[in-house]
């Protein structure tokens, strides 16, 4: 019985070190950078991060990808932008640029523009795919100041740069289909203390074989 | 980006605390010594009662994603039972609860909303009331009526006044009658000084410079003044006018000293400046007349933090372990006739 269990085991692990297992949506979501001509989505759940990112593989590693971060559903972060992996063997680093918007209520209000960059990076180890994220993000908002009675005194420009972070591992379940589970460690309005997050994702793709 | 990464680790500390395991023994380790400590100032209240702009103030302090829906952590930390934890959490055997009437700015906590908090624990909180000064012309008699109704309650040790908060001048004597209620109930008033960070509050030296309470201090020697922050300026965040508060306490002998909030991460972010107070009034020779308060709950973990880092600054300021018993704990008690507090093994 442990045999047959070891046996499987090592089976679906040389199975998915093959080369062409590395397209797989749960590695390309969270190692970054889709096979060519795959079409991959992501989406996770969490405290207080909640994400849906979809992307799609060129020639060379490129990958345009398309995402709007949520927390706690009062901060909503929607951007595209598009990744390229660098090194892809068994280690796989992929960079991702971003623009797109902060958008924040009451009430701390913050409305803006935001661009971010970040590195992706992990490793197939059989079915897991232990990644790590590291990511710098910068978003601007006019600040008002306003008079009791309303009246605008002045608008102020203010930039909040965020440091992004997720360390987690994802778990292939099927050809098509994989989840994982990992730490958010955004750090968001700098200097003051952020609590890091917790997240459950699931990834799928199609178009694999085109 | 040492010092961040310790922070957040702080901050999570609590509430892994909190689920790890029950509350540690009240009371504090400081050179060797266990010591117990009373919280001075504490604020419960209600949300809804906050002004909108001083909302967005404490949000932004929040550490995120708290910010983002602040109104279930101030839920979570402003109630009597909420303000328990936090004491726990931080080792604390007791706190003074403030009522606040500063409608235009910090916002509003009754004094009957004190005196309903505090029934989380009779043997652990006490309360400080307070009183709207607002239309004072018309309302003063009205206003000290309900004062000292409320000052009757046992449960209620002494006044809080924040004259910044409350827009009214500090050396003004139009509401001196404030202080003939402190005589007539024997109670000590506390005051705010020094610049306060929150919208809308009144920023000149009538408002803020402990100087401006001189003229109260010396026609009530019967009342004991605590001079709140020690005249620290919040907005720029230096020491601002604790020489003067400092000063007060050398030459009148009812004069108390809070060094409250000053020291705390947001207020003194290179942590340089309550220990730079401390030893000010230690040179100056009244380190006896200092009296521990956080100005928490603020945010989950604050109560607990802000001990730790009067206790560094204390230690950076060489006070002593008697001096540090006085401070911590044993001036709240005969200032406000609570019990003595003994520290837990
Ligand atoms: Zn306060």
């Amino acid at each position: 019985m442990a045999t047959w269990l070891l046996l499987t085991l090592a089976a679906a692990a040389a199975d998915f070190q093959d080369q062409d297992k590395q397209g797989h949506p749960t590695r390309a979501v969270l190692l970054g950078g889709s096979g060519e001509a795959h079409w991959n989505a992501g989406a996770s759940v969490g405290s207080p991060w909640t994400t849906v990112t979809v992307q799609r593989g060129l020639r060379g590693g490129w990958t345009p990808l398309a995402e709007v971060q949520a927390a706690s559903f009062a901060r909503w972060q929607p951007a595209v932008g598009v990744g390229k992996r660098w090194i892809d063997r068994r280690w796989r680093l992929t960079g991702e640029g971003t623009v797109g918007w902060t958008l924040q209520g009451d009430p701390i209000p913050f409305r803006g523009p935001a661009a971010e960059l970040r590195v992706k990076g992990g490793r197939a180890v059989g079915r897991f795919a232990p990644y790590l994220h590291l990511g710098m993000r910068s978003s601007r908002t006019e600040d008002r100041v306003e008079t009791v009675s309303g009246d605008i005194l002045r608008e102020e420009a203010r930039w909040e740069t965020t440091l992004t972070g997720a360390l987690g591992t994802g778990f292939l379940l099927t050809d098509r289909v994989g989840i994982d589970i990992g730490l958010d460690l955004p750090w968001v309005h700098m200097p003051n203390p952020s609590i890091p997050g917790m997240h459950i994702g699931v990834q799928t793709g199609w178009g694999r074989n085109q | 980006m040492h010092t961040h990464g310790v922070s957040m680790v702080r901050t999570i500390l609590p509430f892994a605390f909190l689920i790890a395991c029950g509350p540690p023994p009240k009371g504090v380790d400081y050179r060797g010594t266990r010591l117990a400590v009373v919280d001075m100032h504490l604020h419960p209240g209600d949300w809804q009662q906050v002004p909108e702009s001083t909302q967005g103030y404490l949000a932004s302090r929040f550490p995120f994603p708290f910010g983002l829906r602040p109104e279930q952590v101030a839920e979570g930390v402003l109630t009597g039972e909420a303000i328990l934890d936090q004491l726990d959490d931080a080792a604390v055997s007791a706190a003074i609860l403030f009522a606040v009437y500063a409608p235009r700015t910090v916002g509003v906590a009754t004094n009957e909303l004190v005196l309903r908090e505090r029934r989380a624990d009779t043997s652990r909180l006490w309360g400080l009331a307070s009183l709207p000064v607002d239309r004072w012309d018309e309302s003063s008699e009205a206003a000290l009526a309900a004062l000292s109704e409320a000052l009757d309650n046992p449960g209620m040790v002494g006044i809080k006044l924040a004259h910044a908060h409350m827009h009214f001048r500090m050396d003004d004597p139009a509401y001196f009658s404030i202080y003939d209620m402190a005589v007539a109930h024997d109670a000590p008033v506390y005051l705010h000084t020094g610049t306060s960070p929150f919208p809308g509050t009144r920023t000149e030296p009538e408002y803020t410079d402990p100087a401006y309470l001189e003229a109260a201090i010396a026609t009530h020697p019967r009342v004991q003044f605590i001079l709140g922050h020690m005249g620290y300026d919040f907005i720029d965040q230096r020491p601002g006018d604790a020489d003067t508060a400092i000063d007060l306490a050398v030459r009148y002998d009812n004069v108390w000293l809070e060094p409250s909030a000053l020291g705390s991460r947001g207020s003194d972010p290179t942590g340089t400046n309550l220990p730079l107070v401390l030893k000010k009034a230690k040179t100056a020779g009244v380190e006896a007349r200092l009296i521990y308060g956080s100005d928490g709950p603020q945010s989950p973990g604050f109560a607990a933090d802000y001990l730790e880092r009067t206790l560094t600054a204390l230690e950076a300021a060489d006070y002593s372990v008697e001096e540090a018993q006085l401070i911590l704990a044993d001036n709240a008690s005969s200032l406000f006739g609570i019990p003595t507090f003994k520290a837990e093994k």
